[in-house]
């Protein structure tokens, strides 16, 4: 993972250039090319004025760009700095993390997330003070300012607020703690905790080997919880002084972004240094993910209840890669637990959105079938028909052993609600009509929810892993679709099935000529999805006396896809440099402060159209890199 | 993306067992030896049209790298020479000029307090942390504009000046090129008569030596 490929070094010196400029991009690329180095070193192989390499170094540790380890060394202390090209990469999901935080906190929290994307890390209370300044400013400068609100956001109104959206964004783990330890290299970091453990550890173990394995055992714990963090929902917040005055009513106003309300008061720490926590965005990405694909494969409503099932056990999920060996339960958040996070039908349906239109968005097996049902699955059989279909036969397949019971019993209390309350009754046709889709769900071949038991109407948990392969399966495919089309991914499928083969056995199999298949499966060898290995007949080794096996290994094929990615990512912020570079004038005219202060009378109609132009060309190749970057996602980080 | 994949295929690959031309597969396979057309027709895939969440995630991100762009860290090289092999039609100094978004060559480091404890001692003195009397850190408030775009570009000319002054005091370990004050003429203005300008180039060049060379004492 934190190995840099020469693509993955090209693009991350590419976007540093593109965000931060050249002097960055210059300082990064040493750093990348060579590994960790001294700053007497990045001065001489960048060649540029120490001062300004000082002064790069510290906007790109600021930025965790780089991360910095001092030793000792023939005693005196060296620095060594190392490019942090993960990080760097990350400066590409700017746009995503401002738009989901938009989602989650509207345009308060998109500006906040914003501006500390912009300032790396920062302590609360200097960011506050900030805010406490700029909101005075503004009420004084307010006549003058409307022409410069061009953009929508909306200033934040007061710093109570901003104090309310910054707690609930840290309890969501959109910001995160930064320790000492994020600013030092993995490696660094991880010999220090070996070499503590070590010392600790060593009067109780007699032998070498014994000692290695506790301390590694214990290692890997430590740096679990390390990275993790603090977990606990008072984490980075202290108890609030006494209320002053009106604070109390306008806390309560603001805080609808809280579904349950505290009773004590919390207040964010203002000793904290926070910064955005990019593996927490990547478990809202993936969730995202999964749920287009739950719509492709299922249906739109049935994606609804899935993303609502995801929203829901989301906050205790910290990182994309973490939940696949051990899983951490809600109640004990300090200890490692081993235990699945689950959610019941039940608990899903109490916080459920209410928008959701859920009546007539499934058919039931014709087993139960009552008028009412039919009725709607006829209206919405236009809508979608194969859906439905599919819905239909899967339905009546699945009820069957422990499903069956639980659903008679459970419909019998409905039939004795039926006449109680129409709110609840209500309420209860709207729990049966989620658990259906979350029977669809779990049904569906790519197993989007597995079943985990019968306690409060059935609970389920994501395997988040399984879930992974089979999107990274299903991007492979789709690849190998566009390049050799459907023989390719016939051949691929085939090949991923039955494990090694020989030619022959796969023309049999795919039931083609063997002319076609080697000419297919040597290019797909070319191009990096599958590999070949040669097994000799005889001793003297003779090509035609040589078995040729192909087969497919899944991670060697994605790396060389990444890396091919990577590349493509690369030419096509390159190709927005020269598209930029054609039109450099323009632009630069474009920018000037006199000519944007009159735009319309300075620029000439054909310069307008040009600068239109440039600028829906540049929003294409971008969001192609948007495009991409999700393939990277999928590939390298679900 | 595959552009020669056809006909690059069999002589490209795997050059341990197979000698050129030669097909590995076995006797029944006749190879290819017809002229391949050198770039056969490929017609480029398009693009499928932009939702519109791409598109706010787009602006979302054009926005923020704009306010970079225009905040303290983003930085651009100093053009090497201005001699007279450059365009001598689009490089000549014009009035309009003092109207251009000037980029920064050097990133304004004491716009903004820093947490000093996540750097490394000897970038200490860069950050420009201050010390008063008593030993304790002088505290410094991050500069609005770089947060808000609320405020108007007067307003923040007015602070920067304002900052300068203060910077002036410690100019001797801030670098010439840190400075960025609209009022002051520019390199650029200032053309072939500023002899600085030249020095300083020349000792960005004494750095520059040959690469063996740098690289023997490493």
């Amino acid at each position: 993972m934190s190995q840099t490929s020469a693509s993955a070094a090209e693009l991350c010196t590419l976007l540093v250039r593109d965000i931060y400029g050249e002097v960055s991009s210059k300082v990064v690329n040493v750093l990348l090319q060579r590994g960790r180095l001294t700053i007497g070193s990045i001065i001489q192989q960048t060649q540029l004025p120490p001062k300004s390499v000082k002064q790069t170094l510290v906007v790109l540790i600021q930025q965790h760009l780089v991360v910095h380890y001092s030793h000792m060394e023939g005693g005196n202390d060296v620095c060594y700095y190392e490019c942090n090209w993960e990080q760097a990469y990350e400066l590409l999901h700017a746009g995503r993390i401002i738009r989901a935080v938009e989602d989650y906190f509207g345009q308060d929290g998109a500006l906040i997330a914003s501006n500390f994307l912009q300032l790396g890390h920062v302590k609360v209370s200097d960011f506050l003070a900030a805010y406490g300044v700029s909101t005075k400013k503004t009420t004084k400068k307010a006549p003058n300012a409307d022409t410069i609100a061009i953009e929508a956001d909306a200033p934040i109104t007061s710093v109570e607020t901003l104090k309310e959206v910054m707690m609930n964004m840290l309890k969501a783990r959109f910001l995160v703690e930064v320790k000492k330890e994020d600013m030092q290299p993995q490696t660094d970091v991880e010999n220090n905790l070996r070499n503590e453990l070590r010392k600790q550890l060593a009067s109780g173990f007699s032998s070498e080997l014994k000692l290695n394995n506790e301390v590694n055992a214990k290692l890997k714990i430590k740096l679990k919880e390390m990275q993790i963090g603090d977990v606990s929902e008072t984490a980075g917040l202290k108890r609030k002084a006494a209320p002053a005055g009106g604070r109390v009513k306008k806390r309560k106003k603001v805080s609808i972004y809280d579904e349950e309300e505290e009773e004590i008061d919390y207040e964010i720490d203002e000793d904290l240094v926070l910064r955005i926590n990019h593996d927490k965005f990547l478990v809202l990405f993936r969730n995202a993910e999964l749920v287009a694909l739950a719509e492709q494969r299922i249906g739109k409503v049935t994606s609804e209840v899935y993303r609502e099932f995801l929203k829901r056990i989301e906050p205790k999920i910290f990182r994309c890669r973490d939940n696949f060996d051990e899983d951490e339960d809600d109640d004990d958040n300090d200890k490692i637990g081993v235990k699945k996070i689950k959610l019941s039908c039940l608990e899903l349906s109490k916080h459920f959105d209410p928008e959701i239109e859920l009546e007539g968005s499934i058919a039931l097996p014709p087993k139960e079938t009552k008028t009412k049902k039919k009725r709607s699955y006829d209206s919405d059989d236009e809508e979608k028909p194969r859906k439905n279909g599919k819905t239909n036969g899967k339905s009546k397949h699945d009820s069957d052993s422990e499903e069956e019971e639980e659903e008679s019993e459970a419909e019998d209390d409905w039939d004795n609600d039926a006449d109680m309350d129409p709110e609840a009754a209500k309420r209860k046709n709207r729990m049966k009509m989620i658990k259906q889709h979350l029977l669809l769900l779990a049904e569906d071949s790519f197993k989007f929810l597995s079943s985990e038991g019968n306690r409060g109407m059935g609970e389920w948990s994501v395997n988040y892993k399984e879930l992974g392969k089979t999107m990274r399966a299903v991007e492979m495919e789709k690849i190998v679709e566009e390049r050799f089309e459907s023989t390719g991914t016939r051949l691929l499928r085939i090949i991923k099935d039955k494990g090694k083969l020989d030619e022959k056995t796969i023309s049999n199999i795919a039931l083609l000529k063997q002319g076609e298949v080697r000419s297919v499966l040597a290019q797909m060898q070319e191009c990096g999805h599958l590999e070949v290995q040669e097994v000799p007949r005889a001793n003297p080794l003779q090509v035609n006396k040589t078995f040729f096996f192909w087969y497919f290994h899944e991670e060697r094929a994605n790396t060389l896809l990444l890396s091919d990615i990577y590349k493509a990512m690369s030419r096509n912020i390159q190709r927005t440099n020269v598209e930029r570079q054609k039109r450099k004038h323009l632009i630069e005219k474009s920018e000037r402060s006199d000519v944007q202060a009159n735009f319309e009378e300075y620029m000439t109609k054909s310069e307008k159209r040009e600068l239109e132009i440039w600028r829906s060309r540049e929003e294409r190749l971008l969001v192609q890199l948007m495009r991409l970057d999700r393939l990277v996602m999928i590939l390298r980080d679900f | 993306m595959s552009r020669g994949g056809r006909g690059g295929g069999f002589g490209g690959r795997g050059g341990r067992q197979n000698i050129p031309g030669v097909s590995q597969f076995g006797d029944d396979i006749k190879p290819d030896y017809s002229v391949t057309e050198l770039f056969p027709p490929n017609p480029p895939p398009v693009q499928s049209s932009l939702t519109k969440e791409e598109r706010a995630m787009v602006s979302r991100f054009r926005s923020h790298r704009d306010k970079i762009h225009t905040g303290p860290f983003y930085t651009v090289l100093a053009p090497r020479t201005k001699g007279t092999t450059e365009d001598p039609f689009n490089n000549i100094s014009r009035y309009s000029e003092k109207y251009q978004r000037k980029p920064r060559k050097a990133p304004k480091l004491d716009s903004r307090p820093y947490v000093v404890n996540f750097f490394p001692e000897e970038l200490h003195a860069t950050l420009g942390v201050e010390k008063t009397e008593d030993g304790k850190i002088r505290k410094k408030t991050l500069v609005v504009t770089q947060l808000d775009e609320l405020l108007d570009m007067v307003d923040e000319d007015g602070m920067e000046d304002k900052e300068d002054e203060k910077e002036d005091k410690e100019e001797e370990d801030k670098g010439v090129e840190s400075e960025q004050d609209p009022d002051q003429l520019t390199d650029d203005d200032e053309g072939d008569y500023n002899a600085e300008q030249y020095f300083s180039g020349g000792d960005d060049m004494s750095d520059v030596g040959g690469d063996d060379d740098d690289a023997g004492f490493y």
